[in-house]
């Protein structure tokens, strides 16, 4: 990787930290400036050094899966909205490539530390923390922090470093217990929600990786840099999507889906909440909400933190505040109008590291089943699994996260529970690659539709950006693509190869901004940075002279290496589907009884898809011609391999 | 005879575009002929992209959706992925 042609050291630090556990060592990997211009940082680079150092057919919780936390390009440098980092790793979940992002200040604070990124191999024989502070690692014990909750840890940790300003990334409880959809949090509040990563963290024995870093990371053009982040802070008032997320978060969600007619509830047999408007952003706001919290270098501000003070359900503002996607999993898609209860459950996930998505989704799933007397109390310990039952959802997420009684079953997942069930239990499932949805339903939005299926993290609903987006001429997410060259706006429920179009080239920009740790809230279509704009902050943070041609290539690599990755894992097109729900009409709401997905259109669009890709109709992953013409050569005998 | 409506905003709409702390407005139009999802919003300086869905009286409604007398209009802030 490093043939001596060096690294210019502006916007990044060209080295990543590569840490053995079983060898209790660790040792530094330098890469080249064309390392970073191929593969950009974030996920291309976390998904290449990944192919380049596992087999992608080992066992995902083994000592043979590696660990990749990566900052983007730009996280650290000052650039505006660009806090991110990714984890990607084998999923314990899909059994595919895991890829999720968080912001926060843990990356930018690694980049400080003077590392781009940590590569962990191997398993240690005990419970071990990292700490990396200015250059150096350090392996230590965690035999103290294991086993507790993360409001310990990040209480314990800065005090033993003798460092107030570090930063603490770590798993809780379910993490350690290894549930597959366990995930990793920095700083109390930020998530790396998906794909089961505090399971393979758990499995590596990893508690804690603790960073601090005193140094600037150099850029190229500081002025030009600071500048663009002065204009998003004078900016995002204006912008009617920043200002929205800044002034009620995502919560929102909740209420507008609602009056949408596409709220998922109830396990997604219905599409329209009674309590909605109970458990939405204004009652969040009028009950719960002390403050706006935020990440690294973004103005926007969109997280809430709340404090609950309802007897018996008490929560402590240090672990944030529920997302939409938090209270729709675990509130209307399990029948849940109470917003004290869902604070206190978005609460417990924190604290044990579950995610929300596929805690609610999973409980919902059960709930499901119960209803049809697949599973009764005999199964569930005797718990009532009724839709709307509040008795059940705290029980259930201790018993998922230790493991206990009937959570036993469910923290292996729907799709293994389903088939421990039988009796009909996948009918009731709605994942895919064995990854519970998100809460955004195909019917109302298509191409977010094709998105879940296409994606090779499993459901995921920021691999490319949402239709309603571009649904209109004057929408500021349909202009501000406007490069990318999507010359009309395209219907929410169109799916004509306008959509694939859009979902195709969305997908590849939505992948840009994980390499450069961008948040997709802060920029085109969903944020207020132009893409001109980051175009340049790419060229003042590093010294290059960048396009949006090459940066595009840089994404389209990431989602291709992810692509191999799998098809080498195992995995094929025929994992890349829809639940049957989506193929028939909505229930309830102003659009009862319409929308369903007809079977035969979705089956084109993905046909489309793969053909737009350069991808293998049958396989559905990447052609050799495809590969050679993104310089990616080098793998196309390894994905022959896996024919 | 003209007519008269609710419009309901939420969220930070109401700030912005209500004179009351509930977000409710009663519109009195003076003219009987059509009036449209269209026309009312015209009275707002929405910037673009703002506006999500408008539900009238609890159903969907495109901008030429026609607004009766004693409607009720909601107006959703728009949300475009959490
Ligand atoms: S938009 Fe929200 S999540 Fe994204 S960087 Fe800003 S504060 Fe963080």
């Amino acid at each position: 990787m490093n043939s001596g042609k060096g690294c210019n050291g502006k916007g990044y630090n060209g080295q990543y930290l590569i840490v053995d556990l079983a060898q209790k060592e660790s040792h530094i990997l330098k890469l080249e400036d064309s390392f970073y211009r191929q593969f950009g940082g974030g996920a291309g680079a976390a998904i290449k050094l990944l192919l380049d150092g596992m087999d992608p057919a080992a066992d995902p919780l083994g000592p043979d899966n590696m660990l990749v936390f990566s900052c983007g390009l730009l996280t650290g440098t000052g650039s505006p909205c660009s806090p991110r980092y990714v984890i990607c790793a084998k999923s314990p979940l899909t059994g595919g490539m895991a890829k999720s992002e968080a912001g926060g200040w843990w990356g930018p604070a690694l980049k400080s530390a003077g590392f781009d990124g940590i590569v962990v191999k191997g398993r240690a024989e005990h419970p071990v923390y990292l700490w990396i502070k200015d250059g150096r690692a350090e392996i230590r014990d965690a035999g103290h922090l294991w086993g507790r909750v993360t409001g310990e840890v990040q209480q314990i940790l800065p005090g033993e470093l003798g460092d107030p300003r570090a930063r603490i990334l770590q798993i809780g409880p379910a993490g350690e217990n290894l549930v597959r959809y366990a995930c990793i949090c920095n700083e109390l509040s930020h998530f790396n929600g998906r794909g089961g990563l505090g399971a393979v963290m758990g499995a590596k024995n990893l508690k804690a990786v603790a960073v601090s870093g005193a140094r600037q990371v150099e850029v190229f053009d500081r002025e030009k840099v600071r500048e663009a982040a002065r204009w998003a802070a004078r900016e995002f008032k204006n912008h009617p999507l920043s200002w929205g997320l800044h002034r009620t978060g995502t919560a929102i969600g909740m209420e507008a889906f609602n009056a949408a007619g596409s709220l998922p509830t109830n396990n997604w047999h219905l599409a329209a909440f009674e309590q909605a408007n109970d458990i939405g952003s204004e009652k969040l706001e009028e009950e719960v909400v002390v403050s706006k919290g935020g990440c690294h270098g973004c103005p926007i501000r969109c997280k809430r933190i709340v404090e609950g003070k309802a007897a018996g359900l008490e929560t402590d503002r240090i672990y944030g505040g529920p997302e939409y996607e938090s209270l729709a999993a675990l509130g209307s898609n399990c029948g849940i109008g109470s917003l004290h209860l869902l604070v206190k459950a978005n609460e417990l996930c924190n604290k044990y590291t579950l995610d929300t998505i596929s805690t609610g989704m999973t409980i919902s799933f059960a709930m499901d089943c119960f209803e049809r007397g697949i599973i009764n109390e005999a199964d569930t310990g005797g718990l009532c699994l009724n839709f709307g039952n509040e008795d059940v959802i705290l029980p259930l997420i201790e018993q998922i996260a230790f493991r206990r009684g009937f959570g036993g079953i469910l923290a292996e997942g729907s799709a293994t529970a389903a088939s421990v069930f039988g009796g009909g239990a996948e009918e009731c499932l709605l994942e895919v690659k064995g990854q519970e949805l998100p809460l955004h339903d195909p019917r109302t939005k298509t191409g977010v539709g094709l998105q879940y299926a296409v994606s090779p993290f499993g459901a995921d609903h920021w691999f490319a950006q949402h239709d309603t987006l571009f649904t209109k001429a004057d929408a500021p997410g349909f202009i501000g693509a406007a490069p990318l060259g999507m010359a009309e706006p395209v219907p929410a429920t169109d799916l004509s190869l306008k959509k694939v179009r859009l979902i195709y080239y969305t997908s590849l920009l939505t992948s840009i901004y994980d390499c450069l740790g961008i948040c997709v809230f802060g920029a085109v279509s969903r944020g207020l940075l132009p893409l001109p704009l980051i175009i340049d902050i790419v060229n003042g943070a590093t010294g290059w002279n960048t396009n949006l041609w090459e940066l595009m290539k840089v994404g389209e690599r990431a989602v291709n290496m992810a692509r191999v990755f799998n098809r080498r894992a195992g995995l094929t097109r025929r994992d890349d589907r829809l639940p049957s729900r989506f193929f028939t009409p909505l229930k309830g709401g102003p659009l009862d009884g319409t929308s369903a997905l007809v079977p035969a259109e979705f089956e084109k669009a993905l046909d489309l898809y793969y053909q737009m890709s350069g991808c293998d109709l049958n396989s559905g992953a990447p052609s050799d011609a495809k590969l050679s013409e993104l310089d990616l050569g080098w793998l196309t005998e390894k994905n022959n391999a896996g024919e | 005879m003209g007519k008269k409506f609710m419009v309901k905003f939420y969220s930070y709409l109401r700030e912005k575009y209500s004179s009351h702390s509930g977000g409710e407005e009663v519109i009195i139009i003076d003219n009987d002929g059509d009036y449209t999802i269209e026309d009312l919003k015209k009275q707002y300086d929405f910037i673009p992209g703002e506006i999500g869905c408008v539900i009238l009286n609890k159903q969907m409604a495109e901008d030429d959706a026609i607004i009766q007398d004693g409607n009720l209009v909601e107006i959703f802030p728009f949300f475009g992925g959490g």
